[in-house]
């Protein structure tokens, strides 16, 4: 379309123009990477560095040999992280395909009972929640914060959809060869629908690896704390947080979401895409 | 529903009979659960004490958790709704900021009678260490880590711009000193990036009202003083150095007065012992210790403590108070004064080589206990605190005059007290 | 025999089905009732409380909600400033994101797209708290990088982005822009991109621009995605609250607090459980209604594709 208007020249402008845009988008990220490898008493120095003057990696070193349980951090999170998408897949994959599927009595009912659960935010259900954890002992534990994260209405409405389009033939099939409902479930079904799974597991890995609010709410001692969370506690414990080693501890947190980015990047962007305008 | 129900009864029982039976096995040792809020430098002094009290007592253990946050009146919200929601432990870290919520609450048990029991052990500390956590005639609390607030100076850029050695000074000579600095380092059209600034403003103005004799609270804690003539000048004083002299940038949530102290753009700054580390961290040595500025003749140091307390339900309370002992002992000093992380307590310590050689006037810190002021610690602290520090910003960002950021923040001291109706 | 065995073998196997369904079911179904059931009446009954966690609550009928509606003056900030965000950000977001999004609909270059995609993308990807961080030391006043190069490429006076009222709820919004156009973009590509290349071919042979193209036929056909995209973000935006916590803490006066910074406040600052409790029925109810209006408006867009 632009280019029939601006002819081809004009075209090329155009894109590049949003490339420089898009340049200008991604700084933060540069001057965020660049900083760290600026030594303390530097810090404040403008012009700022955004492209890293010389690779010195002495605040990284600070980070990692300090007692700061950074790598502890990072540990957690991805423990959290992996437990919350197995625990919460196996659950939804279940559930979606026993109501989309066995589609036994009451099972819209129970479907239509899920989803209105996503008109209720965690900002406001938190309280009772925080009240029975405590109860229970779970506060300040990893477990407690898989174990509210495990129901997602999103995930099993996803993958019921998903599961609808499985043609019935193959499930009937299938049963009249004698296999049970799990083995249908598990064994068929499921990897039909490997796709879903997949955007599925990038969307969970995103929201729980970001999350900042339940690990805010639930955990407050350093060996359990998750990375965005931890990340923030380093920055003011009574004032001593430095400019540059923090901007490290953030490199060192975003850096593995950069190469995963830089690999996976179309199928990263296509399923979060689709997973937005198919909800 | 038949079959959650019957789930929920299976879980119950379950849960039942696991606590039965580690209580059964809980025969012996004792266990101590501690609860501990300590940066990662005092953690190493934390860790030794309770190894010295495993050593000491080996039919004790114990079982520590600790926490962290993003700042100290996180640490002691979290800590606060946590024990208030029902988390237990027998041994509480807690700051004079919390003991009142603790023990209104119910949470905290006294121990005077162990307390006097040991009072030979405990007379090398400064009274004002166990006074700060007296709550209506009772003691709740043991000192750990004491921390008074002085002026951290670069001596570099004093002795550059002529400044002599600060002693016991007024607010005019540090305004005359601070003067010095900025003609010494900054042009005219020098931009505010590029900079260096005398001293940052008060997140709350606790210090300030301390070194001109005053307080944000009346002297019992239990109403605003802040509509006071003498808090009005210490509070006209904060506006001065940013508008009037232009010493002080305007702060921002993450003014950070080390990073830049470190980088030569701040000359001053008001910090406790729990600075030091910081400083060494950043390699940084061109620092002594002053006394904050007087402002009034009565003026003196505003002060914190933190220290551990017992919570009500603590069964083995000898055990628990010995292990509280470890964390108030000479030993501890030592450590406090080598590693300086916060004032050493003991007289000893306070007066060794290792916490002497740190700089030539770190005694100033040990000299300003006796007469310092405490840090209020109403009940309603951590709506204090967000009242004031909406109050300071409000004032230095000339969103409101200081008449009415005052009176805005009695109003809601007011009904931040009401709130808290026992 | 054979057809009532038969019979009987389907209803039992019909039955077999029933049971596993419902065990299939039962996990998600226990998290439910635990996790979503319980709280939200917990929750509708703890706000005609009054609950300070040590002592059980106490029962205070209305007075919750009177109080709420009447002497809270906070509540007001809190509920314009989360309006503010949502519908400001979400509106730019959408313009901005067509915009973008007409202007390189012609690139198919592999490279070119992964460049775009990776500049655009990431901000989305990275975790709001940092860049909570990394902004914050950005926007400082005298000490950030926005203000160096305001002042020495316009000469401008160095701004208070987090500290002046106006300015800091704008740095906000800004920042929630930044971190969504480029989400917004890909969606509105892939919308574009659905559309049938007949109906470029046959406009321009009637001899259409690229302007008129773009507006009769390109925009009209994306409205349904557009509708879609704001309506999620809205919902989104209104649950705001890790970046101005970490950024602002609330702000200069409560300038950049929301309304789930304010439950947070209240529930575990201010430990009053009950009226926190109260709040966030409120907040529900008028998320509710912004999801029914989704379901509403999803059901007309349905229709006519």
């Amino acid at each position: 379309m632009t280019k029939k208007y601006w002819g081809k020249a004009g075209g090329l402008l155009i894109s590049l123009l949003v490339l420089a845009l898009g340049f200008l988008v991604f700084t933060p990220f540069l001057f965020m990477f660049a900083q760290s490898m600026r030594m303390p008493a530097e810090a404040y120095k403008m012009p700022p560095d955004f492209f890293p003057t010389r690779w010195d990696l002495t605040n990284y070193a600070t980070l990692l040999n300090s007692d700061l349980p950074l790598v502890r951090m990072a540990v957690n999170s991805l423990t959290v992280t992996l437990c919350t998408i197995v625990v919460r897949l196996t659950v939804s994959i279940m559930a979606a395909y026993a109501i989309a599927k066995i589609r036994y009595r009451g099972s819209n009912a129970v479907m239509i009972g899920f989803l209105s659960s996503m008109m209720l935010p965690i900002q406001a259900t938190i309280i009772p929640i925080y009240i029975m954890l405590s109860r229970l002992g779970l506060v300040n534990s990893l477990p407690g914060l898989v174990i509210v994260g495990v129901f997602d209405s999103f995930a099993i409405f996803m993958l019921r959809q998903s599961m609808a389009s499985v043609p019935d033939s193959v499930v009937e099939s299938a049963k009249i060869d004698g296999a049970s409902q799990l083995r249908i479930c598990w064994g068929i079904v499921a990897p039909m629908i490997k796709p879903t799974i997949a955007t599925m597991i990038v969307l969970i890995f995103n929201g729980v690896w970001n999350d900042y609010f339940l690990p805010y709410i639930l955990i407050s001692s350093w060996e359990k704390m998750t990375l965005p969370l931890g990340i923030n506690a380093l920055k003011g414990y009574m004032g001593s947080g430095n400019q540059s080693v923090i901007l490290a501890a953030v490199s060192f947190a975003v850096l593995p979401i950069l190469i995963i980015f830089l690999f996976g990047q179309r199928y990263i962007v296509e399923g979060m895409t689709s997973a937005a305008v198919k909800g | 529903m038949k079959k959650f129900l019957s789930l929920m009864l299976t879980l119950a029982m379950l849960l039942g009979m696991m606590s039965i039976s580690m209580n059964a096995l809980a025969e012996e040792p004792i266990v101590i659960k501690l609860s501990m809020a300590a940066s990662d430098a005092e953690k190493v002094s934390c860790e030794s004490a309770i190894a010295r009290f495993e050593e000491k007592y080996p039919n004790c253990k114990v079982d520590a958790e600790f926490y962290a946050g993003l700042s100290w009146d996180e640490i002691i919200q979290k800590q606060l709704t946590q024990f208030a929601s029902g988390t237990y432990a027998d041994v509480v870290y807690i700051a004079i900021e919390g003991t009142q919520l603790m023990v209104n609450y119910g949470l905290f048990q006294p121990i005077d009678d162990l307390i006097e029991a040991d009072k030979d052990y405990f007379s090398p500390v400064p009274e004002s260490a166990f006074k700060a956590f007296e709550v209506n005639g009772k003691y709740y609390e043991v000192p750990f880590n004491c921390n008074d607030m002085c002026i951290v100076y670069n001596t570099k850029m004093f002795q550059e711009a002529g400044i002599e050695t600060p002693g016991q000074w007024t607010v005019e000579e540090y305004l005359d000193a601070l003067g010095k600095i900025d003609a010494y380092y900054n042009k005219p059209d020098t931009p505010n990036s590029e900079k260096v600034w005398g001293v940052v403003t008060g997140e709350t103005p606790y210090m300030w009202a301390a070194a001109y004799g005053t307080s944000v609270l009346n002297d019992d804690w239990t109403a605003s003083n802040i509509t006071s003539d003498a808090m009005k000048e210490v509070l006209q004083f904060q506006y001065d150095l940013v508008y009037k002299y232009g010493y002080s940038p305007v702060r921002e949530s993450n003014t950070d007065e080390v990073s830049m102290f470190c980088s030569n753009r701040l000359a001053t700054f008001i910090a406790g012992p729990y600075i030091l580390g910081s400083l060494k961290n950043n390699n940084f040595t061109d620092w002594d210790i002053a006394i904050v500025p007087r402002g009034k003749e009565n003026g003196s140091a505003a002060y914190g403590v933190g220290g551990l307390g017992m919570m009500t339900g603590c069964q083995h309370r000898q055990e628990a108070f010995n292990l509280m002992k470890e964390f108030c002992s000479i030993e501890l000093s030592m450590t406090q004064a080598t590693e300086a992380t916060s004032l050493p307590l003991f007289e000893e310590a306070a007066n060794s080589e290792a916490w002497l050689a740190q700089s030539p006037h770190i005694n100033v810190f040990y000299d300003e206990l006796p007469n310092a002021s405490k840090l209020p610690s109403p009940i309603c602290y951590a709506e204090l605190n967000v009242i004031m520090k909406n109050m300071m910003t409000n004032i230095v960002t000339k969103a409101m005059t200081i008449d009415e950021a005052v009176a805005l923040a009695d109003q809601e001291i007011a009904a931040a007290y009401e709130e808290f109706e026992f | 025999m054979s057809r009532q065995s038969g019979r009987m073998a389907g209803m039992n196997s019909r039955r077999k089905d029933e049971i596993a369904g419902w065990l299939f079911t039962a996990p998600a179904l226990l998290m439910f009732l635990i996790f979503v059931l319980i709280p939200t009446f917990a929750m509708l009954y703890l706000s005609f409380t009054s609950y300070k966690m040590l002592t059980p609550p106490t029962f205070t009928g209305l007075s919750n909600f009177i109080r709420l509606f009447t002497k809270d003056s906070r509540i007001l900030t809190v509920s314009l400033n989360t309006l503010k965000i949502s519908v400001i950000s979400v509106v730019l977001n959408v313009v901005i994101g067509i915009i973008l999004a007409l202007l390189i609909t012609n690139r198919k270059n592999g490279i070119y797209s992964y460049i775009i995609r990776l500049f655009y993308f990431f901000p989305n990807i990275v975790a709001p708290a940092f860049i909570a961080i990394v902004w914050a030391i950005l926007l400082a006043r005298d000490t950030g990088v926005v203000n160096y190069y305001l002042h020495s490429i316009f000469g401008l006076q160095p701004m208070g982005f987090l500290t002046e009222g106006g300015l800091a709820l704008g740095s906000v919004i800004g920042i929630d822009i930044w971190r969504n156009m480029g989400f917004i973009m890909f969606i509105l590509l892939a919308g574009i991109r659905a559309i049938d290349r007949s109906y470029y071919e046959a406009a321009s042979l009637d001899g259409a621009n690229t302007f008129q193209l773009a507006r009769h036929i390109t925009i009209p056909l994306l409205t349904p995605s557009i509708l879609l995209v704001m309506v999620i973000n809205i919902i989104g935006e209104l649950k705001t609250f890790d970046i101005p916590n970490i950024m602002t803490e609330g702000g200069p006066n409560n300038a950049t607090r929301t309304v789930a910074m304010y439950i947070y406040d209240t529930a575990f600052s201010k430990m009053s459980m009950g009226y926190a409790c109260a709040i966030s029925v409120l907040f529900v109810a008028v998320i509710m209604v912004v999801t029914i209006l989704q379901f509403r408006l999803s059901n007309r867009w349905v229709n006519y594709d």
